[in-house]
């Protein structure tokens, strides 16, 4: 029995890391990037998952182009609500207001999908079916799927900081913005940019765990903690720590809560967030320069 | 000395206002008995406790995401005292405050060395750990569900007579004068050196530091004091509604009392008394189209954030002080 429960307890350890990973890589870069603490981060998920729900059903067309069709719909909103209401908070005096004004825009998005899909668990038709088997371990094809695209939305977006203009721009920025400015870097047009491609790859995350959950639109929540304690566990505005920082969280998550218990594995979480942010404020992984 | 004189009788003028208003509001579950508005009017009451407290620890520059965890603390505690000690009620409500400013003592010490959004984010998980523990332990604190049966404040005010706060005019009374105290209380340190001390904390933290003042002690003391009073408030709640359970005290009680200070105003005392007056009563009166309530909630927090950081007093302010200076050149003339 134990034999087969901990290569299955790895497997869904690594299935809900790398959605945690995909949701606090955009949480992370937006917290480097604007200094914004960006509490809607949850809502843009639902939004993703829901657009895809909505463009498969109305639109009928296929999931795939569906799913781009809603990321970058919610890359636009993220756009224009940076222009229209973060651009004002971004100095790191206005932090706790910028940190405010998110959680309004969390509430606004998440009762304005209330008003707009109801209150009920709806879900994204199936994509892929069928089941993995090795030996004793079972593993949906979907999820296995959802992992996989998961890491190429990963690499992609690790490529684009390191080998694009604007990527490289937007790591100056997060790095020290006042130089980055002096070196011709355009903040008005980044910011925005930065921003679209955070909630952008929250999105993702909504439409490629969406075939495999529950939609609703308070779906958000628990993947928008997950993110603020990846990011904590990795420091917050480090993107290599939110990638191991979701990896560890999702593989001890799945582990505890196998062999404990699941609320021992919530609490679990939020008694280590507190330790760390006690003891080693910049995360596990982090530089000691971002303490603050 | 004229300009002096003048402004003395303006401040006499806003201080018979606030009487009158008190005596008024003293006199209000006997003007109107309907127990729709009196349930408004008491929720508004603890909001305010709440609302204030808070204001407290904002005033020293310090977001607590945990103040509804507080009064959680509280309405547990006493609870508790009540149901499983048969302590009186005269005695757990003040306990349910100690408690909470004793927990509040000892993870301050720890939690307020953090700054900015760390601090947020920190009480923000102290919060849900308090809920959990709540959740999970189902022997003491029953779990999911909670507390039911949770009896009416008795009080013995002399050998003979008691008081059982039952009907919805006496528990007005009773959240009236604890919101009262509240009140005086906090306008009491802001006004004292301590509030001067606050403000200086708040705005230039290491120039405070520098003419020797302990801006950890200020924080600490702000937490500790604005914990208790959330306690005060859980104490109450819990006691009103006669029912506590963790989902009482979640994250978007915080979230609410949030939206009051910045919707109120957090640059004082009237701030969030203005917010909680204003935003309380409405899901009331918005029955019925919640979710469009909170749709207008988060618009609201955007529009008055990114337009009005003032809140409500920025513009009042500005018509208060136009009033005042009208009146003083009058006066002044005359």
């Amino acid at each position: 029995m134990e034999a087969t429960l901990l290569p299955q307890a790895m497997i869904n350890g690594v299935t809900l890391g790398t959605n945690y990973v995909l949701m606090a890589l955009g949480f992370t870069m937006i917290f480097g990037v604007l200094r914004i603490v960006n509490f809607a981060h949850g809502e843009f998920y639902m939004l993703g998952a829901f657009f895809v729900l909505t463009a498969i059903s109305q639109l009928n067309i296929p999931y795939f182009p569906a799913a781009i069709l809603a990321i970058a719909a919610v890359a636009l909103l993220g756009f224009i609500s940076e222009r229209v209401i973060f651009r004002r908070f971004r100095d790191k005096e206005k932090e706790i207001e910028g940190m405010i004004v998110a959680l309004g825009l969390s509430i606004f998005l998440q009762n304005i999908g209330l008003v707009i899909w109801g209150p009920y668990d709806q879900s994204i038709p199936p994509v892929f079916t069928g089941v993995f088997k090795f030996g004793n371990i079972f593993y949906p094809v979907e999820r296995f799927m959802a992992v996989l695209l998961s890491v190429v939305l990963m690499i992609s977006f690790y490529l684009f900081l390191k080998k694009t203009r604007v990527g490289l721009a937007i790591q100056a920025l997060a790095q020290d913005t006042e130089i980055a400015r002096v070196q011709g870097i355009r903040i008005n047009r980044l910011y925005p940019i930065a921003f679209a491609i955070g909630t952008g790859l929250a999105a993702a995350a909504g439409a490629i765990i969406g075939p495999v959950f529950q939609l609703n639109p308070w779906m958000g929540l628990t993947p928008q903690v997950k993110a603020f304690m990846v990011v904590i566990l990795g420091g917050l505005g480090s993107i290599p720590g939110a990638v191991l920082g979701g990896f560890i969280l999702g593989i001890a998550e799945s582990f505890v809560s196998t062999f404990a218990s699941k609320a021992i594995a919530d609490m679990l979480g939020f008694i280590i967030v507190i330790a760390i942010l006690i003891f080693r404020p910049s995360g596990l992984f982090g530089q000691s320069q971002i303490t603050r | 000395m004229l300009m002096n004189k003048t402004s003395i009788g303006f401040s006499k003028i806003q201080t018979l206002a606030v009487w009158m208003l008190v005596v008024f509001l003293f006199f209000l579950p006997v003007l109107s008995s309907d127990e729709f508005y009196l349930n408004i009017v008491i929720s508004i009451y603890l909001q305010i406790i709440l609302a204030v407290s808070l204001n407290l620890i904002i005033k020293t520059g310090k977001l607590s995401f945990a103040h509804a965890a507080f009064m959680g603390i509280g309405g547990y505690t006493s609870a508790m005292l009540v149901m499983r000690l048969k302590l009186p009620f005269v005695l757990c409500l003040p306990l349910s405050g100690v408690m909470a400013a004793a927990i509040a003592y000892v993870v301050g010490r720890v939690l307020l060395k953090l700054e900015g959004v760390y601090f947020v984010l920190v009480t923000f998980a102290f919060g849900e750990v308090v809920r959990l523990f709540f959740v999970n332990l189902v022997v003491p604190f029953g779990g999911p569900t909670g507390i039911t049966n949770i009896p009416a404040p008795v009080i013995t005010f002399f050998p003979g007579y008691t008081m059982t706060f039952l009907s919805k005019a006496s528990y007005y009374y009773l959240v009236f004068i604890v919101m009262l105290m509240t009140l005086l209380i906090i306008r009491r340190i802001y006004r004292s050196a301590i509030g001067k001390i606050m403000d200086c904390t708040r705005e230039t933290e290491h120039l405070a530091e520098f003419t020797a003042i302990d801006t950890f002690q200020c924080k600490m003391f702000a937490f500790v004091v604005g914990s208790f009073f959330a306690g005060l408030a859980g104490s109450l709640y819990a006691h009103y509604y006669r029912y506590i359970s963790p989902e009482s005290f979640t994250f978007w009680e915080t979230v609410n009392l949030v939206i009051i200070n910045v919707v109120g105003g957090m640059g004082g005392i009237l701030g969030p008394i203005l917010g909680a007056i204003f935003l309380v009563p409405l899901p009331e009166f918005l029955r019925g189209f919640v979710e469009y309530q909170r749709v207008l909630y988060g618009l609201v927090l955007i529009l008055t954030l990114c337009f009005m950081p003032a809140g409500m007093l920025g513009p009042l302010g500005r018509i208060a002080s136009r009033l005042k200076s009208k009146y003083m050149t009058k006066e002044g003339i005359e």
